[in-house]
């Protein structure tokens, strides 16, 4: 070693000639203060467990969504202005449609990595709204919203909310004939609800649909007001997460004062960052191999073009199964009407809401248990929890397989009317069966060694 | 002379050598008589059809359809001398489709003509129709080479097709397609499940050409789109629209069937799953671990 | 305030360097890791320079991505050695004292107000009422729906048109089809679209009360937007003389006033009456009868 080196390193062993890292951390004292807080919290501890990462892969979507998404937002125009197509997509040459879908059109046939950003920003979508339905059920399976989490629970409740608007919002903008129709259908959700329905419909879409500037409307909302909600809320549920630590299971050294697991600095972060890139990597993998909304073969939205094989995208497939599923019982009240899709389409959706926000306050009606608690249960530690649960999530996978059921019934050669009407049975029995199951098991056996 | 007459109708004159016309009138005549027998059942049974060269409408050069099972139409008489093609054509698929593609019981007629600026041209949609055969026609794959494939394929487009569907391309299709035809079939093609326990096929394994017979013909469920409802030069557009959907470009990757958000949803379903083992696989040492 | 960190596990020095001791961990993963990196980020750039395709550019790019994660994810998992600390949870101030006293602390800091009742009362409604005074901003979003919901673009004598403006003519249609159609010079009229058929003279076809002169020489048509949520009604089953929504099923029989037989509508198909002029097109006698497309509240 030279000399020159040697006295450097024996510098800094000893404190004469600070490290690059001292140098920083004076730097940061200097300009900021507060260096007694930075240095415990480099310390800040986070509990080990594979259940814990469900959150961050919905936050590391939202990041990608919104790296991807201000690509996109460069190239697309939000406007119905009608233009006649002559770009590299020969099939629809000659073909009037709105400049919003022919943006989309040139992205992915002409922008460079146009398309592979559109997919990837596609795929992160559904890979949020699931991580987040995901990230609910572990909390909610584990007892993470009693105190003082309540609020907390709230936050993502609607964050969940919030996502899944902005997703309806996200793949509605390139005005293409499927997301077109499902905005048909949201229009006429709409208008069914009672005194201020059509008036509601009217003046948030503009008019009778279809309208022009539906798009135009939707592109503010989807780019900058949801996002900013979403960043705002996201920012508070981190924010208390780590003001009053996150919770941990049940293990040797663990208990309502005393938390175990790794320093924030260095594994906690270096593992952190690492599953960031991991899931970036995973997400543009997919949007590279796998395609994802050809808009090109759907065509442009059209009122007068359908479709067959129609959903929205995965996570508002329960909404479209209650949709097929309930019967068309209009009701006549003299001279006003109550269509019959309000009922699965505007009153279902506040019947599975309702209790979700208020389930804190439900579980401890049923529990009268007002501790402040930081150590979490098993699942099965509360049976009649876990069998609510496994009802109400068995309720919304059925509706979910409703939602696509003309598309089962062609790829597996099974009858339609068939299909709808085993549905129609399976909603109704299939829960309190699941339900009565899983109670009767968790009873018997533990299941921690799942989570643990 | 009828033979010019119904080829002029409409259309106006076409300019031609000394020679051409002079072959044209040695084949009008033979066409006559071919014409008068295949005509004269349907002209006997059909119901009125419009003048056509009267139709105000552009694209309406109507092809007078008045019953589902004869299907008289106007047809041009070869106009070049015949080649191989034509000795092909004539061994092997006149006696469906008639000497010079006039149609009959069984098949429809051939009265299409490559619109000059599409690029692959109606030979594109009969050499598959040959070579793999259709719903009710047979495969030609045994006893006719590629070779001889290509060369009827080329005879019929450019022969016996009618130049009224010389404007046909395939965005036209397309949007015709999306209006009358994606409601069961999916603007993907793919088909789609129909609510009284049938399903309408998917018309990508078929040859596109097998959509014209089924537009003409109509199949079981599916009523006919002919006539009135579409024309000629329509159906041709629709025919190289599905086309395209059977070569359905795929730029993005695969396409996981072509069936929409549903199986989309799933596979995102794969990627969660991916995921949560990244995040078991992590955790994994430390999740034991005692302070 | 954190304990001491403890190390567990065998001797985690420096991993992957010295004498390979019962703890040594290899460092290779993390070092292939960072080469495949190295060559996604290259081959990225390459194929975007080269215009390579979407598979090409996006394959290059989610190695290096994936190729530095696992890098990092080992490094935190396997390399960083296995420190696990304890700490405390930070302890909520539940005690009733402290709580009175932050009860006591709010209600002081606000006194100044709270003190002088009237003023207090005239702020909360003055503030309320302006509040709700903003909600008619709402109003500039859109119109109110008036009429739009229950007209649609024919009138009395308008003349039947197919989608490219093709008049329809008593000769138009046969058995076993069907056209989509649309009023003269209304071609892209969402809440016009129809579709015509020709079943009237079915054995099979039961005329409603009042309709009796709506279908003349069989020609029959039905409003196109499903009753249920707006999509057009595309499917025409022939043998069974059904139209079916794509969108949830809905399915109407066309031999009985397009009344809704299965699926989720539950109000049939509006029809138009027909009439055949001098010249023999096809004409609309009036408007629909009845609001087309899904229900509303105040329909009747």
């Amino acid at each position: 070693m030279s000399e020159h080196r040697l006295k450097k390193s024996l510098g800094r062993a000893f404190g004469a000639a600070p490290s690059p890292a001292r140098r920083a951390a004076r730097w940061l004292d200097r300009n900021l203060g507060g260096s007694s807080i930075l240095r415990e919290e480099l310390r800040h501890i986070f509990p080990d467990s594979w259940a814990f990462f469900l959150g961050e892969i919905a936050l590391y979507c939202f990041i990608v969504l919104v790296v991807t998404g201000i690509f996109l937002a460069l190239f697309f125009h939000a406007s119905q202005a009608i233009v006649v197509y002559h770009g590299s997509y020969h099939p629809l040459a000659g073909v009037p449609m709105s400049d919003a879908y022919s943006s989309v059109l040139d992205l992915s046939w002409n922008v460079r990595a146009g398309l592979l950003i559109r997919q990837v920003h596609h795929w992160a979508a559904l890979v949020f709204v699931a991580a987040l339905i995901i990230h609910l059920m572990r909390m909610f399976f584990t007892g993470a919203y009693r105190r003082p989490r309540r609020i907390n629970w709230l936050i993502g409740l609607s964050l969940l909310l919030l996502v899944g608007f902005n997703g309806l919002m996200g793949y509605s903008l390139p005005d293409d004939l499927l997301s077109g129709t499902g905005l048909r259908i949201a229009f006429s959700i709409t208008e069914s609800i009672p005194f201020i329905g059509p008036t509601m419909a009217s003046v948030l879409f503009g008019g009778e649909f279809p309208t022009t500037g539906i798009i135009a409307r939707i592109y503010p909302v989807h780019i900058f007001l949801l996002p900013a909600a979403i960043a705002g809320l996201l920012g508070a549920h981190l924010g208390l997460l780590w003001l009053q630590r996150h919770t941990e299971f049940p293990g040797p050294g663990r208990d309502d004062r005393t938390m175990v697991g790794s320093p924030m600095v260095p594994q906690y972060a270096l593992r952190t960052t690492g599953y960031f890139l991991l899931l970036a990597g995973v997400l543009t993998a997919f949007g590279a191999l796998l395609q994802i909304n050809p808009v090109w073969l759907y065509g442009p939205f059209r009122a007068t073009d359908a479709t067959t094989s129609a959903q929205p995208d995965w996570y508002m497939g329960w909404l479209e199964g209650a949709v097929r599923m309930f019967p068309g019982w209009d009701i006549q009240i003299g001279g006003f009407l109550l269509p019959a899709i309000f009922w699965p389409a505007v009153v279902l959706p506040g019947l599975i809401f309702t209790p979700l926000f208020l389930w804190p306050w439900l579980d401890w009606l049923a529990m009268r248990d007002n501790r402040f608690v930081n150590v979490l249960q098993f699942p099965s530690q509360r049976p009649g929890r876990m069998a609510v649960g496994a009802g109400f999530f068995t309720f919304l996978t059925v509706l979910l397989v409703g939602g696509g059921d003309d598309v089962f019934a062609k790829a597996f050669g099974w009858s339609l009317p068939v299909l709808l009407r085993t549905l129609q049975v399976l909603v109704i029995v299939l829960p309190p069966l699941v339900a009565a199951l899983t109670y009767a098991i968790a009873r018997r056996r533990s299941v921690r060694w799942l989570v643990s | 002379m009828v033979s010019l007459w119904l080829v002029q109708r409409g259309r106006g004159c076409r300019r031609v050598s000394a020679a051409a016309t002079a072959a044209r009138l040695g084949l009008c005549a033979a066409s006559v008589l071919i014409l008068a027998a295949a005509l004269s059942p349907a002209v006997a049974s059909a119901s009125s059809s419009p003048a056509p060269s009267a139709s105000a409408s552009p694209s309406a050069v109507a092809t007078p359809i008045a019953t589902l099972t004869a299907a008289p139409i106007a047809v041009q008489a070869p106009v070049a001398p015949a080649g191989p093609g034509a000795d092909i054509f004539a061994a092997n698929c006149s006696g469906c489709h008639g000497a010079v593609g006039q149609g009959g019981v069984v098949a429809p007629s051939l009265p299409y003509r490559p619109p000059p600026l599409a690029p692959a041209g109606f030979a594109s949609l009969v050499a598959p129709m040959v070579r793999q055969g259709g719903i009710q026609m047979p495969s030609f794959a045994r006893q006719l080479t590629d070779a001889q494939i290509q060369q009827v394929a080329q005879y019929v487009s450019q022969q016996i097709a009618a130049p009224v569907a010389r404007s046909a391309n395939a965005s036209d299709g397309g949007q015709i397609f999306r209006l009358y035809c994606a409601g069961c079939h999916s603007t993907t093609g793919r088909g789609g499940a129909m609510a009284r326990g049938r399903n309408a096929p998917d018309i990508s394994q078929y040859p596109a050409a097998e959509a014209l017979a089924a537009m003409i013909l109509g199949r079981g469920d599916m009523p006919v789109f002919a006539g009135h409802a579409l024309d000629v030069r329509q159906q041709t557009s629709v025919a190289l629209y599905v086309d395209v959907l059977v070569h359905a470009p795929s730029p993005g990757g695969a396409g996981l069937g072509y069936l929409g958000p549903v199986p989309e949803g799933a596979v995102g379903a794969g990627a969660l799953l991916i995921l949560i083992f990244i995040a078991v696989w992590l955790a994994w040492k430390s999740r034991k671990a005692v302070p | 305030m954190s304990a001491d960190p403890r190390q567990t596990g065998g001797p985690a020095g420096p991993a992957g360097r010295g004498p390979r001791g019962p703890g040594w961990i290899p460092t290779w993963p993390a070092t292939v890791g960072l080469l495949i990196t190295l060559a996604g980020a290259i081959g990225f750039a390459v194929s975007f320079v080269r215009d390579a395709s979407t598979q090409w550019l996006g394959g290059f790019l989610a190695a290096a991505l994936l190729g530095i994660g696992l890098a990092l994810a080992y490094w935190g998992r396997d390399l960083a050695g296995d420190e696990v600390i304890s700490g405390p949870y930070p302890v909520p101030h539940e005690d009733a004292e402290s709580r009175a006293a932050l009860g006591d602390a709010l209600d002081q800091s606000v006194q100044v107000i709270t003190r002088r009742h009237f003023l207090t009362k005239m702020l909360v409604f003055a503030g309320g009422v302006f509040a709700l005074s903003q909600v008619v901003l709402l109003g500039a979003l859109g119109p109110r729906p008036k009429n739009s919901l229950r007209t649609t673009s024919w009138r009395a004598g308008s003349r039947i048109v197919t989608f490219d403006g093709a008049p329809v003519t008593r000769d138009t249609l046969a058995a076993g089809t069907f056209l989509v159609a649309f009023p003269e010079g209304h071609t892209d009229s969402a809440d016009s679209q129809i579709t015509l058929l020709r079943i009237g003279g079915d054995p099979q076809f039961k005329t409603l009360a009042g309709r009796e002169s709506w279908s003349p020489e069989g020609y029959v048509a039905y409003s196109r937007v499903c009753t249920h949520a707006g999509c057009p009604v595309a499917q025409y089953e022939d043998q069974a003389k059904v139209l079916v929504c794509p969108c949830h099923q809905s399915t109407f029989d066309l031999m009985n006033g397009a009344q809704p037989v299965a699926g989720p509508a539950g109000r049939p198909l509006p029809q138009l009456p027909l009439a055949i002029d001098a010249q023999g097109n096809l004409t609309a006698q009036s408007d629909f009868t009845l609001p087309i497309g899904p229900g509303f509240w105040n329909e009747g």
